[in-house]
C-alpha cells in the first residue's frame, strides 16, 4: 500500500499517511472555506486503505485549529477507520492538544463519544 | 430613513477597535483578514488561551461572511460575496461584530436559529454541536450548520443581534460575539 502524502499550507493540514506501516499523522490548521475539497483525496485514499489495512493503525492528529466545515471531514476520516477496528483490526488516535487548551481537549472527547475506536488524550507541553 | 452602511461603520470604529474590514469576502480576503488579526493578537501578547478562543471565533464569523454575504445590487461593486467586521478591544473582553446583507426570506431561519442557541446552557450547546456534528447531511454550503453552534459555545456567550431593514429585498445582519 502507497502513503499519502499532503504539505500543509496555511490553511490546511499537512497529512502523511504511511500505507507501509500503518501510521497516520494530521497536523497543523484545517481551516479551509471548502472542507470538502481538500479532504476528498483524503477519503479516497482511505477508501483504498480500509480494504487493505495493516494490522495496527495509529492515528496522531496535532491540530492547532479546524474550523466547523472540517470537522465533520475529522469525522468522517475516523468512520473510515472505525470500519477496520469493528473488522477486528487494531485501531489507536492519539488526540494531542496543547497544555490549557480546553477546547481542542473537548473537540477530541466529542469524536471520542461518537466514534467507537479507542483514543489517548495526549497533552503537549507548548 | 433608509439604513445607511457607511455611517453605521464608521459609529463602530472608536478608539477600542484594533481591526477593521469592510468589503469583499472572498478566499484570499478571508486568509488575508485572519493573518492581520493574528498579527494583531500576537503583538498584544494575548494569553493562548484567549487567542485561540478568539481566532476560533473569528474563523467561524469570516467564513459566514464568506458563505452568505450577499450584495445588494445598489452597493455597485463587481463581486457578489460582501461583508464588515470590527474587532474591540473592549478592556475587560473582547467585542467581534460583524455585519452582511441577507435575503429578506432568510430572516426567520437565521434568527430562529440564533434564538435557540442563545437560550442553551453550555452543556446543551455541546450536545447539540455533538448531534449536529454526528449528522449525516451536509448544507449545501458545506458547512453542516455547525457554525454557530461553535461560535456560541466557544465564546460562551449569547450572540447579540440586529436585523435592520435595507430594501424591499435585502436586510442588514449584524452579529455581535463577546469574548
Amino acid at each position: 500500500m502507497n502513503s499519502l502524502v499532503l504539505e500543509g499550507s496555511p490553511k490546511t493540514p499537512s497529512i502523511n499517511f504511511d500505507g507501509e506501516n500503518g501510521a497516520f499523522l494530521i497536523e497543523g490548521r484545517s481551516i479551509p472555506e471548502n472542507s470538502l475539497d481538500f479532504y476528498k483525496p483524503v477519503m479516497e485514499w482511505l477508501d483504498s486503505y480500509v480494504n487493505e489495512p495493516q494490522e495496527e493503525t495509529k492515528v496522531s492528529i496535532r491540530l492547532e485549529y479546524f474550523n466547523t466545515s472540517s470537522s465533520k471531514c475529522i469525522l468522517d476520516v475516523f468512520k473510515k477507520l472505525e470500519t477496520i477496528f469493528k473488522r477486528g483490526k487494531k485501531v489507536i488516535i492519539n488526540w494531542h492538544y496543547e497544555v490549557d487548551d480546553e477546547d481542542m481537549l473537548e473537540a477530541g472527547e466529542d469524536y471520542q463519544s461518537i466514534v467507537k475506536i479507542p483514543f489517548n488524550m495526549i497533552e503537549e507541553d507548548e | 430613513m433608509n439604513f445607511d452602511l457607511n455611517q453605521w461603520y464608521e459609529e463602530k470604529i472608536d478608539e477600542d477597535a484594533i481591526f477593521d474590514y469592510k468589503g469583499r469576502i472572498e478566499d484570499e480576503d478571508v486568509t488575508r483578514i485572519l493573518n492581520s488579526i493574528e498579527r494583531i493578537l500576537k503583538a498584544k501578547d494575548e494569553s493562548p488561551k484567549v487567542f485561540k478562543k478568539i481566532f476560533n471565533v473569528l474563523i467561524e464569523l469570516v467564513q459566514n461572511l464568506h458563505h452568505h454575504g450577499e450584495v445588494p445590487a445598489d452597493l455597485n461593486v463587481d463581486y457578489n460575496k460582501f461583508g464588515v467586521l470590527i474587532l474591540r478591544d473592549e478592556g475587560m473582553q473582547y467585542r467581534i461584530s460583524v455585519g452582511n446583507f441577507i435575503k429578506i426570506e432568510g430572516l426567520k431561519l437565521i434568527r430562529d436559529r440564533i434564538d435557540q442557541i442563545n437560550t442553551l446552557s453550555s452543556e446543551e450547546t455541546r450536545n447539540l454541536y455533538r448531534i449536529i456534528l454526528n449528522n449525516e447531511q451536509f448544507s449545501e454550503k458545506g458547512g453542516g450548520g455547525l457554525g454557530m453552534v461553535e461560535i456560541a459555545r466557544k465564546s460562551g456567550n449569547n450572540m447579540e443581534y440586529q436585523f435592520i431593514d435595507y430594501n424591499t429585498d435585502y436586510l442588514f445582519l449584524s452579529i455581535d460575539v463577546v469574548i
